[in-house]
């Protein structure tokens, strides 16, 4: 059972989008929110196969374990409150992500890709970069951390071959020293 | 049912017969508009509509007052819904459904949800959809920014051609 709309043209474009009570949600593929998406109350909203998230804002309430997802947010920031989790394809392609302290967990099921094109991270607490591909390019290992207490952005770049594997960066703001 | 026209400045009666199903206009013209107000109540019983007849143009518009809730709880037919304010119900009875004799080809109609307003919609299948044209030509949906859909339906279904979803949406159902 689902909560889903089908027509003509199947909306998969929302602005706000929230989901509330006991009943099972699925989710659509694919599925854009243009401002904020939140979990009000009732189980967490499940992929259906296949799902695609791609969304902008706000994040709220549920820690969201994706599939595939795009951020393509030219302004703005989005703000997490929760791990954000992609089981496979993550393209970072615009967007100041805003983490919260919470952890980015990339390409958990080791199928997938994460790719760079644009913009920052913001308070991420923990980076988990699982199954890191053979050889470090800056598409797919360019990471830009945000400085909070100097501004401007520290920029981490992986170039060459790598062993593959798990990767963990944690990034520390220490006040004062540069 | 009995049927009256307009003659002169009165009424005159015209039929009660099944047959004036097929009269024209009952409710003209296209730019005139119903406008539902007041206080919270069901302005839609379920035996007193229906979507079978479709000689009657005219745009329904629903602006009660401030926080009141108007209740549609049968199939509702006209050429085009305008939700205004308040919060509208629209039961698992009901349908807001286009008049398809004014279009006879493509899309027609415009249903929108205006910012400030609420449709709570129990649509629950594709039988029994949020919206529809007769038949099977959709028509266009709009939900401006501030307005609220919350669905509580099953699957809802909403046939439109275009959809604009500027307003939050809020699938909200509790069991299933």
């Amino acid at each position: 059972m689902q909560s889903s709309m089908a027509s003509t043209q199947n909306p998969t474009n929302y602005h706000n989008l929230s989901f509330a009570n006991g009943a099972k949600k699925v989710l659509r593929p694919p599925l854009a929110a243009s401002w904020n998406l939140s979990l009000i109350s009732g189980p967490i909203p499940q992929e259906s196969t296949g799902g695609t998230g791609s969304s902008n804002q706000q994040m709220n309430a549920w820690p969201l374990d994706l599939t595939n997802i795009t951020i393509n947010k030219p302004s703005g920031t989005v703000r997490l409150d929760n791990d954000l989790r992609f089981k496979n394809n993550f393209t970072m392609t615009s967007s100041r992500l805003d983490f919260g302290s919470n952890g980015l967990f990339i390409n958990t099921v080791a199928t997938g890709n994460y790719i760079f094109a644009n913009r920052s991270w913001r308070n991420l607490a923990n980076l988990h970069y699982n199954q890191i591909p053979h050889t470090l390019t800056a598409v797919n290992a360019t990471f830009q951390f945000e400085d909070r207490c100097q501004g401007g952005i520290r920029s981490v770049q992986l170039l060459g071959d790598s062993p593959g594997g798990g990767m963990q960066i944690s990034y520390t703001d220490i006040p004062g020293s540069n | 049912m009995i049927l009256k026209a307009r003659s002169g400045a009165d009424y005159v009666f015209l039929s009660k017969s099944p047959g004036l199903l097929s009269l024209n206009d009952w409710i003209y013209p296209i730019t005139g508009r119903i406008v539902f107000r007041g206080t919270s109540r069901t302005i839609v019983t379920n035996t007193s509509w229906s979507a079978q007849n479709d000689q009657s143009k005219f745009t329904a518009v629903f602006d009660p007052d401030p926080e009141q809730i108007l209740t549609v709880n049968a199939p509702f037919k006209s050429t085009g819904f305008i939700i205004q304010s308040g919060t509208i119900i629209q039961t698992n009875c009901s349908i807001f459904s286009f008049n398809s004799n004014i279009a006879p080809t493509g899309p027609f109609g415009e249903f929108v949800l205006e910012s400030g307003a609420t449709l709570i919609s129990n649509a629950l299948t594709t039988s029994n959809p949020i919206i529809r044209l007769s038949g099977t030509r959709p028509v266009s949906l709009l939900y401006k920014n501030g307005a609220n859909l919350i669905l509580r339906g099953q699957t809802p279904y909403i046939e439109a051609a275009s959809v604009l979803l500027e307003g939050t949406i809020v699938y909200g159902r509790s069991l299933g």
